[in-house]
């Protein structure tokens, strides 16, 4: 897919004061982000505290009630080309439990109107280590094996930016360094990432910034130059 | 702070609906005393002041749902689906009337309980999508995603009336036709009419006297969840 | 990419997703057999024949096991957070709509098409003449309905009691055509003269332009969290 010519003054994803209630519980808090391509964003913060609601916004599945988020420059809920720009992964999977990995990854494929959906397929789940020619259906899959597919699913339609909540659930770990090692490949390639996990030994060897929530606020920025142990030490009573 | 705005819409609410009741006292008062008593319907006849009113009330109540449900749709304004709210919880309680009045008078003039007729029937499956409709609510729990549901069941409803009307009309009639809202002059005589009238509005007035503290209830209910 | 690509992928996937788990189609045959048999047997022989009942099984049949279909639409979208990925691709907010749309016709249709020859046999209808036009009115009852129910069924799935919901909230719905239906079926196996059922069908065709574009316009709406 060829990269849209990046206006220097639209950024990656910019997340503008941005705020969502639900009910009438603040769960964001007027965050401002941006990401820029081959970034990497580690969002750091315990249970509750808006992370994963954050990454929804961003990637606009939920309205902000305050505040807007910018894809290169363009709303994610009303421009659907800039929708393309993005691969996400939250909780769930995304993927139908009677398909194949290989029929799930087509089908995402041509929902993004690739030319080729079967080689897009194949080769996303190649990046993952998963055989592409098993016909297995999903519903079958370890949950591991689930999580590998989920990754290749996001990753499918070869986005600029990557918005994935808690990637490493479920993964063994040779697959958990296998991620990281693929994320790295990412960033290199100039992809941006935006991180959302409480692995942080793990994640730590990324060159990532990272970003602190609390009662869905940022509370402290920082980056993964600092030495972890200090960076616990810090911030231990913020991170579960 | 002791400003009570939901208190003060609650008490104006029972204002309104005091006053619709002493002027529902009068129309009664009317109905048994000054109104002449018809002659094949007798006694009967005198649902004439309960039944056509409710059943206006209720779909009155039901048409503002769906306005207002659209209103929300393109405004989002919280306030409008509390209202719609409101509005639904009592035009289903004149629904409910209405359905009930129906069957006394239905029994001793056609000599059945119920007939399948058009206004009935629209009233009886606009009750029923209206009960529905206050199930989804309970069954979100979200206020904005039960706001925006209900909205779009509240339209849905409003556009299913003249089909309803319309197939029920085609299928079969025994109602007795509207005797004044058509063209010809009406055929009651004009101590019936100005009792019916005056039904009417007290019922209008009573709708806005309920719809006001419901929307009242409803305002207090959402600042206690705050 | 185009709507109208984008539209056929998502119809064709919910096909092969039905093709593949067989749920909703099976289940909805034996509902449709099973409504028959009782039919049958909720009436007495000697007072009502099978004749005066008929139009009135086919309709009830048709719409009952329409709706048990319906509601696996969106509940396969929901189970894995599948919605998301429909969500965040680029295709409009109406390719969804009219996918899922296109989809549930045809299951409902099949349902139909299975239906239709068991009634004929079970309730020893003769049909001649009038077979095409049973078929036509029911093609056109389902594609209203089946309209509503699809854009009724993304909100649904999404509430508690969600399978019990969604008939409450369609089943006034469904009263218009089911009303419209029985009628004209009535009179077409009395053999009337199709002249008769003009008013009848020119109503469903109103009642299917009118409920689809509105279910389309609101579709978005029940997506926007």
């Amino acid at each position: 897919m060829p990269s849209p010519p990046a206006s220097p003054i639209h950024h990656l994803l910019a997340i503008d004061d941005v705020s969502r209630r639900f009910g009438t519980r603040t769960v964001v808090n007027r965050v401002t982000l941006t990401v820029e391509p081959g970034e990497i964003h580690l969002i750091v913060g315990p249970n509750g505290s808006g992370k994963s609601t954050l990454a929804r916004l961003g990637v606009g599945l939920l309205r902000p009630h305050h505040g807007q988020v910018r894809i290169d420059g363009s709303d994610p809920r009303a421009v659907e080309a800039v929708r393309a720009r993005i691969g996400y992964l939250g909780h769930e999977s995304q993927l139908y439990d009677d398909l194949s990995p290989l029929e799930n990854l087509r089908f995402a494929a041509r929902l993004h109107g690739l030319d080729d959906p079967d080689g897009a397929a194949r080769t996303a789940l190649d990046l993952v280590g998963v055989p592409a020619d098993r016909p297995i259906k999903v519903r079958r899959l370890s949950r591991g094996f689930v999580q590998r597919v989920a990754l290749a699913r996001s990753l499918v339609h070869r986005p600029a930016l990557l918005v994935w909540d808690e990637p490493l659930t479920g993964l063994d770990a040779g697959s958990v360094g296998r991620v990281i090692d693929l994320i790295a490949a990412l960033q290199g390639r100039g992809t941006a990432v935006m991180l959302i996990s409480h692995d942080l030994p793990e994640l730590w060897r990324l060159r990532a910034q990272v970003q602190v929530i609390r009662d869905g606020e940022v509370a402290h920025s920082s980056d993964t130059s600092i030495d972890l142990r200090r960076f616990r030490d810090r911030h231990g009573a913020l991170i579960s | 702070m002791t400003t009570d705005a939901a208190g003060t819409i609650i008490r104006r609410g029972m204002v309104i609906t005091g006053i619709a009741l002493a002027a529902l006292a009068c129309v009664y008062g009317l109905a048994l005393f000054a109104s002449p008593t018809e002659r094949s319907q007798g006694l009967a006849q005198k649902i004439l002041y309960i039944h056509p009113s409710a059943a206006w009330a209720s779909l009155m109540a039901f048409g503002i749902v769906g306005i207002t449900s659209l209103g929300y749709l393109l405004m989002r304004d919280r306030r409008l689906d509390t209202f719609s709210e409101a509005s639904a919880e009592v035009g289903l309680a004149f629904g409910v009337a209405m359905l009930t009045t129906g069957p006394m008078w239905g029994r001793p003039v056609w000599g059945a309980w119920w007939q399948w007729e058009p206004r009935l029937t629209l009233t009886l499956l606009l009750v029923l999508l209206f009960v529905g409709y206050q199930a989804l609510r309970t069954a979100i729990d979200d206020p904005e995603e039960r706001a925006r549901f209900s909205a779009v069941v509240g339209i849905m409803a409003l556009v299913l009336v003249p089909f309803v009307h319309l197939s029920v009309y085609m299928f079969r009639t025994i109602h007795p036709q509207p005797v004044f809202l058509k063209p010809s002059a009406p055929s009651m005589p004009w101590e019936m009419t100005r009792t019916l009238l005056f039904s009417m509005a007290a019922y209008t007035l009573l709708y806005v006297g309920f719809v006001t503290m419901r929307y009242g209830i409803g305002k207090r209910r959402e600042e206690q969840s705050a | 990419m185009s709507p109208f690509r984008a539209t056929l992928a998502i119809a064709a996937k919910d096909i092969r997703v039905e093709l593949a788990s067989r749920t909703a189609i099976a289940t909805a045959v034996t509902f449709a057999v099973l409504v028959l048999v009782i039919f049958n047997f909720a009436r007495d022989p000697a007072e009502v024949s099978l004749a005066i009942l008929a139009p009135s099984v086919l309709w009830v049949t048709s719409a009952f096991a329409g709706i048990v279909t319906l509601n696996r639409s969106f509940a396969m979208e929901r189970e894995r957070g599948a919605m998301d990925g429909l969500l965040l691709a680029p295709v409009s907010r109406s390719a969804i709509y009219f996918g899922k749309y296109i989809a549930n016709m045809a299951f409902v249709l099949v349902v139909n098409a299975v239906l239709l020859p068991l009634f004929i046999l079970f309730f020893n209808v003769s049909l001649t003449g009038a077979l095409g036009w049973i078929a036509l009115l029911l093609l056109l009852a389902t594609a209203g309905y089946v309209a509503i129910g699809t854009m009724l069924a993304a909100m649904t799935v999404r509430t508690r009691f969600s399978e019990l919901m969604l008939p409450v909230l369609l089943l006034s719905f469904v009263v218009p055509p089911v009303l419209v239906g029985v009628q004209a079926t009535t009179r077409l196996l009395g053999g009337r003269p199709l002249s008769e059922i003009v008013g009848w069908v020119r109503f469903l065709i109103v009642y299917d332009i009118v409920f689809l574009v509105l279910s389309w316009l609101l579709f978005p709406a029940t997506m926007d969290e």
